[in-house]
């Protein structure tokens, strides 16, 4: 049983000292301070009854205009210890749904580890992304990167006031 | 800088450069900005060729070098052209950009300001002040910079909101709402920037944050966000806020329907709005409980945080049962809620019953840390965890929980069924995780032995079980076997070579096992291949990996190399703190105004963290250590021989030179390989993922720690505990860390005043109860100092020791301690213990009585309390040789497979 919800700056450190307890991929604080000073509605945090940290997501939008509006995932882990419980799933829903409703993200994309067909498995089946691209020697010690993609469905948006919800309707009209 | 180049009429002390040298200045600081350095060292070179003295020439060539890592140099030519034309502003402008490249700030701003005195309207210098304001928290010199920045250009968005959040920081909120109501009043209809849109909404909710932090002021916070909402696009912060400002008005069913809209956003798992939702539910609005209650960690709820009434409870499971289960049947939160709110264990454990079921046939490997959370007990009118084994054994939950599972173990062992009436049977795996909940609980309740009975059937069960031998060698390490901790968690390791947890898990038991070495080589199997393993582990700010490393090479006394690793994660927290810089401009373009003032109000708290106050204290107790033991450092120092005989002469000699001969080839091995280090060192920078700065030698300079060996004890203790008494006044810790450098450097007010605080936390704890009586031992022998320290001293110090003296104060905790009943920890007796032998209070047979008799099944008892305790006895000497026995029997009893007693 954990809580999900929003990152705030008190998460980072534990942010990075899960990173470092998950993942060979590590990165500075400044870059965790960088995502939340840029958008903070995309890192949110699992935490257990004592409020530990034992998984986040760390994400961000791409800034390349050549592209359509899309978010980009950094970082996903969750602690061995707090497995099966559907963390990593719940985490990404809550990414990418701020993804749409803050930025109007059209769809998510992320680099996964060829040989790790867990994540693979929870990208591919459990939240409907694609193999977009391979890209050779991605990481570090060489090995490829699945290049994948997740596209939002034009779901209505969630319509908050009057001024929302007459656009909507001139859309529709 | 390109202004700075420009607009300067007297270039060179009135005597402007030849239109073509102009040009070719121009260029250089084109090229500096454009980081195109080895062209800019050119150009100024062209023009240093005619003019030698150029000033801000030879300083723009000097700020050029600076960032070629040629540092002297570049201060050289700084300092030599601010000498040849001290008016130029463009030669203080840079001269306070060398300073600030070296985190020099003050000296920074004093340049800048130098620069400003002769050119005062210059943006670019202004800007640069300002951001340096900001942060050294300079804020009334912020504010004034910044306004004086708006003055001077006030069509600049950025400009507005810099002053705004200078208003907001200096406390005057409504000025900071009025600067943003003028400058959204200098936008024409139909600008972009009143669109919805991402910087609108976060100038808009940050607006709306500045009314809601002025006090009472919910109703009109509440209004502003009915008028903003239409360019607001974080739709999630927005109804949060309403939600908390209906409650707080006492608008209870609206805030109830407000909350229920968030929870149809998908945030049913934030257990802090399941806190919003009761409180709207039991319609409270008390101001402290709100707040407390919506600041909760983790999984706690207000239901695990407040004792609540039967009454309170029925209407929350009611609320839970009828309106979100229907709504929400597979949220966590929903259904694990109403379990907080049962009214007695029998309905609790029958209730949980389901859970642990649907669990273990799943193999979740957290449903013994998470069933601990129920365990809750209340104090001083709060609930929190059970966290000791002895108030986990009495706990009728805990007690059911177990009945539970061991039926459970029961009936899937002779007919793979929880229940011998289920109909269906469960797969193998499941008695295998039920055998695992079940050592969990014996973990809890502190009967390690069971435990690790229960972790062998598993492995019988599956040899390739990783979780199973993660477990069964952190029980191994509580009951006392480090080695055997290490070999369990190395062979589950090795089934799992992909995995960074375990292989951090096993990294750090080596480490706590004494094995630094080999924890090195588990470790570098996961950092990047090329360059130091050591350095890649600094760069990527690996905090917990040094802290357990020099706490390992503490336990060994190696002191040096201790302090250097402990003073690696205070270069992190220092870096933290200089992370920020860069953010304040960037914000400002961003708009992510709430998210900066978090930023800058964390780092404001920054060396109150708990990875700082680790590193902090141990290289406080290392410095106290080798102020104690001063000899510690002279090992190395010839023997005297003049008092040995001549065969003792002559044995000593040969062990020296052995020695010597020893150290100098691990120094050349050393050296040896530091060069092959540095020979690889060059890919680093090559490497695709990067995120350090190669190059940078933190780690290979000093690796053993001599230049820290060689710093005074106190004057550095001194620094770091001024530091956390300041970021960390709220832990227990710090006042003792305070009282144990305070006492040796004599100052005895500020002794007595650590002694206050702590007793203010926790009067109840051993390490202030042996502060106390060391303090009042010492003061009386001091006797009376002259001034008002000592009559402060002479007056405050009796009411500490409730007006008694010290014997009678130790008297009367031994009384307290002998009393049928008594809470007393083992840490507690022990230090009393202690105390009263070392006062001469009391006599050694009634301090070893207060261990031996009931010590044992008291509170606080762990493998470590317990050799602690053993010191102590054993320190008693002769007289207390057979109470130490017995102590040893009695602990070997309780921890079977303890190794450290002897």
């Amino acid at each position: 049983m954990v809580s999900i919800r929003q990152a705030n700056v008190n998460d980072l450190l534990q942010m990075q000292t899960t990173n470092l307890w998950c993942l060979p991929e590590n990165y500075q604080m400044k870059y965790y301070f960088y995502h939340l000073l840029s958008w903070p509605q995309l890192l949110w945090v699992a935490e257990d009854f004592d409020g530990k940290i034992v998984g986040y997501v760390l994400a961000k939008m791409e800034e390349d205009s050549s592209q359509p509006r899309h978010g980009h995932i950094t970082s996903l882990s969750v602690l061995r210890t707090h497995r099966k419980r559907g963390i990593a799933t719940a985490l990404m829903r809550r990414s990418q749904k701020e993804m749409q409703d803050v930025f109007s993200a059209q769809y998510v994309s992320l680099h996964v580890r060829k040989s790790n067909r867990a994540a693979f498995h929870l990208y591919s089946v459990t939240l409907s992304y694609q193999v977009h691209d391979v890209e050779k020697g991605y990481y570090a010690d060489g090995e490829d990167a699945y290049d994948m993609r997740c596209y939002f469905a034009k779901e209505e948006e969630h319509a908050e006031g009057p001024v929302e919800e007459m656009k909507q309707m001139q859309v529709s009209a | 800088m390109s202004t700075a180049a420009s607009d300067n009429p007297q270039a060179g002390a009135g005597r402007p450069l030849p239109k073509k040298e102009a040009d070719l200045f121009k260029n250089v600081v084109k090229h500096y900005e454009m980081k195109q350095y080895k062209k800019a060292i050119k150009q100024a070179d062209t023009i240093l060729k005619k003019f030698p003295n150029h000033g801000e020439t030879l300083a723009m060539k000097g700020l050029t070098l600076n960032y070629m890592s040629k540092r002297e140099e570049a201060h050289a030519l700084v300092k030599q052209g601010l000498t040849m034309d001290m008016r130029s502003h463009v030669c203080w402008h840079v001269y306070g950009l060398l300073h600030r490249s070296d985190r020099n700030y003050n000296e920074a701003i004093k340049a800048y300001k130098q620069a400003l005195r002769i050119d005062s309207d210059n943006l670019q210098i202004l800007r640069d002040l300002s951001m340096l304001q900001i942060q050294m928290r300079d804020l009334h010199g912020f504010m004034v910079t910044r306004h004086t920045l708006l003055t001077l250009k006030s069509n600049g968005k950025p400009n507005w909101l810099a002053f705004a959040m200078a208003r907001h920081l200096t406390g005057d909120l409504r000025g900071a709402i009025s600067v943003i109501d003028i400058y959204l009043g200098t936008l024409s209809e139909g600008s972009p920037e009143l669109d919805r849109g991402f910087e609108s909404s976060e100038l808009a909710l940050y607006r709306n944050s500045l009314l809601a932090e002025i006090p009472n002021n919910y109703e009109e916070a509440l209004k502003h966000l009915d008028e903003c909402q239409s360019v607001v696009v974080d739709t999630g912060a927005l109804i949060t806020a309403r939600a908390k400002y209906q409650l707080k008005l006492g608008d209870f069913d609206t805030a109830h329907s407000t909350t229920l809209r968030l929870f149809e956003r998908g945030t049913t798992d934030d257990f802090r709005i399941q806190s919003l939702y009761m409180l709207c539910v039991l319609k409270i609005n008390d101001e402290k409980v709100v707040d407390e209650a919506l600041r909760l960690k983790g999984t706690r709820t207000l239901a695990s945080y407040l004792p609540l009434t039967n009454e309170q409870k029925q209407t929350l499971r009611t609320a839970y049962r009828e309106e979100l289960a229907p709504l929400y049947p597979k949220s966590y939160a929903v259904q694990r809620i109403p379990l907080a709110l049962m009214h007695d264990q029998d309905e609790l454990v029958a209730a949980l019953d389901p859970f642990c079921r649907r669990d273990l046939t799943k193999g979740v490997p957290s449903l013994c840390s998470e069933l601990g959370c129920f365990l809750l007990l209340e104090k001083n009118g709060l609930l929190v965890k059970a966290e000791d084994p002895v108030d986990i054994k009495e706990h009728p939950t805990f007690q059911s929980l177990v009945k539970m599972v061991d039926g459970y173990v029961e009936n899937l062992t002779a007919c793979n069924k929880f229940a011998a009436s289920d109909e269906t049977e469960e797969a193998p795996s499941t008695l295998l995780w039920t055998l695992y909940l079940r050592a969990g609980l014996y973990e809890l309740e502190a009967d390690y032995g069971k435990g690790i009975e229960m972790l062998d059937k598993c492995l019988e069960h599956t040899p390739t079980a990783v979780d199973v031998y993660e477990l069964k060698s952190r029980l191994l390490r509580k009951a006392g076997d480090m080695k055997a901790a290490v070999e369990a968690l190395d062979q589950g390791r090795d089934l799992d070579r992909q995995d960074r947890y375990i292989n951090n898990q096993t990294t750090r038991y080596m480490l706590l096992a004494g094995m630094e070495e080999e924890a090195l080589k588990r470790i570098s199997l996961f950092t990047r291949h090329e360059g130091n393993p050591e350095q890649n582990l600094f760069d990527m700010q690996c905090s917990w990996y040094e802290l357990e490393l020099a706490a390992c090479l503490r336990r060994k006394g190696e002191w040096g190399r201790s302090l250097k690793k402990y003073s690696a994660v205070v270069k992190h927290f220092a870096d933290y703190s200089e992370d920020q810089f860069d953010f304040h401009a960037y914000c400002l373009r961003k708009v992510t105004l709430r998210s900066y003032i978090e930023v800058l109000r964390f780092e404001d708290k920054l060396y109150g963290e708990d990875y700082y106050f680790e590193a902090v204290s141990g290289i406080i107790a290392i410095y106290l250590h080798l102020y104690d033991n001063p000899d510690l450092l002279k090992n190395d120092e010839e023997p005297d021989y003049s008092k040995m005989t001549a065969a003792e002469r002559k044995k000593a000699k040969n062990i020296a030179r052995k020695k010597k001969k020893a150290q100098e080839k691990k120094e050349a091995e050393q050296k040896e390989k530091e060069a092959a280090q540095n020979g690889s060192k060059n890919n680093n920078a090559n490497s695709k993922k990067g995120g350090g700065k190669p190059g940078s030698d933190v780690v290979e300079e000093d690796p053993n720690g001599e230049e820290l060996l060689k710093k005074d004890p106190l004057e550095e203790s001194q620094k770091f505990v001024s530091i956390v008494s300041k970021f960390a006044p709220n832990c227990f810790d710090t006042w003792i860390l305070q009282y144990d450098v305070s006492i040796r450097r004599k100052k005895y007010m500020l002794a007595l005043q650590a002694l206050y605080r702590a007793r203010s936390i926790d009067s109840e704890r051993s390490e202030y109860i042996s502060r106390l009586v060391d303090f009042s031992t010492k003061m009386n022998a001091v006797g009376d100092l002259p001034g008002p320290v000592g009559t402060i001293l002479k007056e405050e110090t009796p009411h500490l020791l409730d007006n008694k003296s010290v014997k009678e104060f130790l008297d009367a905790a031994v009384a307290k301690i002998g009393q049928t009943g008594s809470k007393a920890t083992l840490p507690v007796r022990t230090s009393v213990a202690k105390a009263l032998v070392d006062t001469k209070a009391g006599s050694v047979s009634t301090a070893a009585a207060l261990i031996l008799d009931g010590g044992i099944s008291a509170k606080g008892v762990s493998v470590q309390s317990c050799s602690d305790a053993f010191a102590v006895l054993k320190s008693f000497g002769g007289e207390a040789a057979s109470a130490a026995d017995k102590w040893v029997a009695q602990v070997k009893e309780r921890f079977p497979l303890a190794q450290s007693l002897s």
